[in-house]
């Protein structure tokens, strides 16, 4: 008996399985505690990830009024027909189903042994079920559109979440009809999306900018990072007032977190932020004005800017050619890029064109003569036609000469001869700290991006020229003749000579530009980091009175209107562009005289030479800005 | 015994076999046998909206015969007010038609009106119909909009031979384009299937941002001519509340539908005068 106990309790192989059994359960038990409690975040999250889709929607802009409350960028609605997938999963498998029955049914007649593409199969289903839908949409509306196979596959495969869209854009009629006529619980909807409006269309249209596509859009702060995101595309500011605010007039983005089956399709939501609009802008613009400018401009090439002189803000910015920012919206098409770069219209003119300030500087140079002594109020002097600086004669806007001339009388008529002998006699680097004094060569501060641009204005010094223009020599007087009638390296921007000429309207050096209205702006000179300009009341006036009689009987006499005393100053500068010599017309302005509301400065550049003359062409422009701020109701001329 | 047995079970097997044929059946069947279902059924909403009407007319007739002298003159007096009007409107219509040949101008009259009584209501919260004892012997097609003296009633959803079924302006599946008297910015508008037509109420959405309106001034709906089912102009009801949607562009509201929509008997079908030309 003692041979047969192979079963005996003690047999030492059965301790072995106890022990093997006991650490494959424990080892068992351990990875599955591991994986069900110290990897739970993990697979909760993949299982997230794998369950959940994320849909951002942006939210609309703020819109941008101006000084007088009048709506000049807002958003208009786009309607379009869409179909949402969720809605037609069921007729998807339908059809599917059919033409799988249909292509298993070909090949058994062929007898081949081929599998069906049940890929294609699927997109042939989705393909036949929308483009009915699609069919419906152009019988109700008796139109024609078409959308391929290839549209609803890429649709499908990329926004599955987002509603399809059958027919963009549709008109009133179009819209007022599918609304009628679809039944409410039809899979086919009315989709509303914005697109930015400009509703006086190319009027302003550098100062506002336009928006573009954002596909850099910051949507970190909404939650569900990890998850797989469709979005719609927002819109950020690309230019102008839509760029410098963008922060401001940029709505919200919103989301909503679905939770998909296996294929894709919603199943439920469990995260809904709504977004939200952004902020509206007051813009310190006058859209009447600003439109009355543009159309005094007509086809013309050129800027004006127009401001408060107390407290700086932009009534009018001007840059002709401008561009309808609504074509631009919510992309630039290649032809539409064309044809603005090949106007020259993306420039804008007003914050970044540079050009040399011709005779409008002579106030600067009165003011600096004024200021050094080398001149005084009534200083009088001969202009023969020319005045000889070295071995060359430096003419005079006037052939046969002014003859004996006062200050005023210099203004009034604008005598190079006088400025010639004037600017020598002051020094170039006298007349040079005036005008850096007024904030030539500077920022004026606003709140523009495109006014980098000052970094490349110019007042001109014997430094300046050994530094970046040593090939043509050292500073001769005849330099200094030149930048004494704004001529020569000077280049300035038009908002740069629009601040100055606000400023000397005030007696002060500097002018905070704005393009925003804020009726409650604290205007003291601590506000525009002025000082009162270094002449006495006396000097001050003489000046003023050059400017007033100029607009009484001298050059500007174009700028003229009826009841508002106006100080002027025109130029007619000269410059070289490929090879031909054309001219600048240039006008300064302030008004009223005595108490001074508004200042201008407009240039219109010329295109053949000798076309364009500051009180021929620019004093018009300047009369009609005038015009349309103090006469509001008044028809114009 | 045996034959009763047979006799239920022929009962339920009859019933099984109507299921399996209303379920299986091919759709063309199905509608058809709808329809024919409707037709049949024509007469039995018709018939006591007509005894209603004979009713009234024999509880009219016992009045006293001074009440029915007086009635008479009121509705002579009527009569010949509404006999010098439809004269006025007359004239004026020729006047119009011959303005229109003489420069050649495309013709305004663009609906015909087709006066229908209400004979059964069918307000519930799942339908918000009515339905009217004209059908398509009278021109009448799905799809074309009903009014009445009050406003808009709704627009036709089923048109058998005799009858004809109105979805109200009340339900929910019932949409249309609109805009505020005064205003032509289209607006979408919606019934808010109220439970009765008492009180009943729609909503309106894509209302431009720049309008508000409240319950102490309310901005009154009208139709609008843009989808081409309704004439210009005509009474939807009174928009008492906007509230800015999420998108900062519109407004969605309530509106509150007329009060007499509770008691039509009498409604207009519009036809369309091309319609009417083919037809």
């Amino acid at each position: 008996m003692q041979g047969e106990g192979v079963y005996s309790k003690k047999n030492p192989r059965i301790p072995f399985f106890y022990w093997a059994f006991g650490s494959a359960f424990v080892f068992l038990i351990g990875a599955l505690a591991y994986r069900q409690i110290y990897l739970y975040d993990y697979y909760v999250e993949c299982g997230e990830r794998q369950s959940m889709r994320r849909v951002i929607e942006p939210g609309t802009r703020g819109d941008i009024y101006d000084r007088n409350g009048k709506l000049i960028v807002t958003n208009s609605p786009i309607f379009s027909a869409v179909v949402y997938f969720n809605d037609i999963r069921k007729e998807f498998r339908e059809e599917y189903f059919r033409l799988k029955k249909i292509e298993l049914e070909r090949l058994r007649t062929v007898d081949s042994k081929e599998r069906p593409d049940y890929a294609a199969i699927a997109e042939n289903a989705r393909s036949n079920v929308l483009g009915r839908y699609l069919k419906q949409v152009n019988e109700i509306l008796g139109t024609d559109y078409k959308l391929g196979i290839a549209d609803f596959n890429k649709h499908f495969a990329q926004k599955q979440l987002l509603p399809l869209p059958l027919v963009k854009n549709l008109t009133a009629r179009e819209h007022a009809i599918l609304a009628e006529r679809i039944p409410v619980d039809s899979p086919i909807q009315i989709y509303t999306g914005t697109s930015r409006y400009y509703p006086y269309g190319d009027v302003a249209s550098h100062a506002l900018g336009y928006v573009a596509n954002n596909f850099d859009d910051d949507i970190s702060q909404i939650p569900g990072g990890d998850l797989r995101t469709y979005a719609i595309v927002p819109t950020i500011g690309r230019s102008g007032m839509e760029a410098a605010f963008d922060e401001k007039l940029a709505g919200k983005s919103g989301a909503k977190i679905w939770i998909v089956d296996l294929a894709g399709y919603k199943y439920e939501n469990v995260l809904d932020i709504p977004p939200t609009k952004g902020g509206d802008v007051q813009t310190s613009l006058d859209i009447e004005v600003q439109q009355a400018v543009e159309e005094a401009f007509g086809e013309r090439k050129g800027a004006a800017v127009m401001l408060e002189v107390k407290s700086g803000e932009v009534i009018a910015l001007v840059s002709r050619p401008g561009y309808d920012p609504n074509s631009l919206t919510p992309y630039i098409t290649h032809k539409v890029n064309a044809e603005i770069t090949e106007r020259g219209a993306w420039l804008n003119r007003a914050t970044s064109g540079l050009y040399p300030p011709g005779s409008t500087f002579k106030v600067v140079t009165a003011a600096a003569g004024l200021m050094s002594g080398a001149i005084d109020e009534n200083s009088v002097k001969t202009c023969s036609g020319g005045y000889r600086v070295g071995s060359r004669i430096f003419p005079c806007n006037s052939r046969y000469g002014h003859g004996n001339l006062d200050l005023v009388g210099a203004l009034a008529h604008s005598c190079n001869v006088y400025f010639y002998e004037t600017g020598i006699d002051t020094g170039i680097e006298t007349i040079a700290d005036v005008a850096k004094t007024f904030g030539f060569g500077e920022s004026t501060g606003i709140e523009l991006k495109k006014e980098d641009s000052w970094r490349r204005t110019i007042v001109a010094t014997p430094d300046f020229k050994k530094k970046r223009r040593q090939y043509d020599g050292p500073w001769t007087n005849g330099d200094t003749a030149n930048s004494s009638i704004g001529q020569g390296y000077m280049l300035f921007t038009p908002l740069q000579v629009a601040a100055f000429t606000a400023s000397f309207a005030r007696g002060e050096t500097r002018t905070k530009v704005s393009m925003l209205h804020d009726p409650n702006r604290i205007t003291d000179s601590k506000y525009h980091e002025a000082e009162k300009i270094p002449l006495t009341k006396s000097q001050y006036d003489t000046i003023v009175a050059g400017m007033l009689a100029a607009v009484e009987r001298g050059t500007c006499r174009r700028a003229a209107i009826g009841g508002v005393k106006i100080a002027a100053k025109s130029g007619t500068a000269q410059v070289s562009v490929n090879g031909r010599k054309l001219t600048l017309a240039w006008l300064i302005a302030f008004a009223p005289a005595d108490a001074p509301e508004v200042a201008i400065s407009v240039v219109v550049e010329g295109e053949e030479p000798g076309d364009v003359g500051g009180g021929k062409t620019a004093a018009p422009i300047a009369k009609a800005a005038f015009q349309k701020y103090f006469n509001p109701d008044a028809v114009a001329e | 015994m045996r034959w009763r047995r047979f006799t239920a079970l022929r009962n339920v097997a009859v019933f099984a076999a109507a299921v399996l044929l209303c379920l299986f059946a091919p759709t063309a069947f199905r509608n058809s046998a709808g329809g024919l279902f409707e037709e049949f059924r024509a007469p039995l909403d018709a018939i006591p909206s007509q005894l209603g009407d004979l009713e009234k007319f024999w509880s009219l007739s016992s009045n006293s015969k001074r009440d029915l002298i007086e009635a008479g003159r009121d509705l002579a007096r009527l009569n010949s007010a509404y006999e010098l009007k439809m004269r006025e409107n007359l004239i004026l219509r020729d006047r119009l038609s011959r303005l229109e040949k003489i420069l050649n101008l495309p013709s305004q009259e663009k609906f015909k009106m087709e006066i229908a009584r209400v004979c059964r209501r069918d307000i519930s919260a799942w339908w918000q119909h009515i339905t009217i004892r004209k059908g398509k012997r009278h021109g009448i097609r799905e799809g074309y909009a009903v009014i009445y003296g009050g406003g808009v009633v709704g627009r036709v959803v089923k048109a058998n031979s005799y009858t004809s079924v109105v979805e109200l302006a009340s339900s929910r599946k019932f949409r249309m384009a609109a805009h505020i008297e005064g205003d032509d910015r289209p607006i979408i508008y919606q019934g808010a299937g109220s439970l009765s037509i008492q009180g009943s109420h729609g909503e309106v959405f894509d209302a431009p941002a720049d309008l508000s309106a409240s319950a102490k001034s309310p901005l009154r709906l009208v139709t609008s001519s843009l989808a081409g089912t309704f004439p210009e102009g005509i009474l939807i009801g009174e928009v008492v509340s906007l509230v800015p949607e999420p998108d900062g562009i519109f407004k969605s509201g309530k509106v509150n539908l007329p009060e007499s929509l509770s008691s039509l008997r009498e409604v207009a079908v519009l036809i369309p005068v091309s319609q009417v030309k083919i037809d």
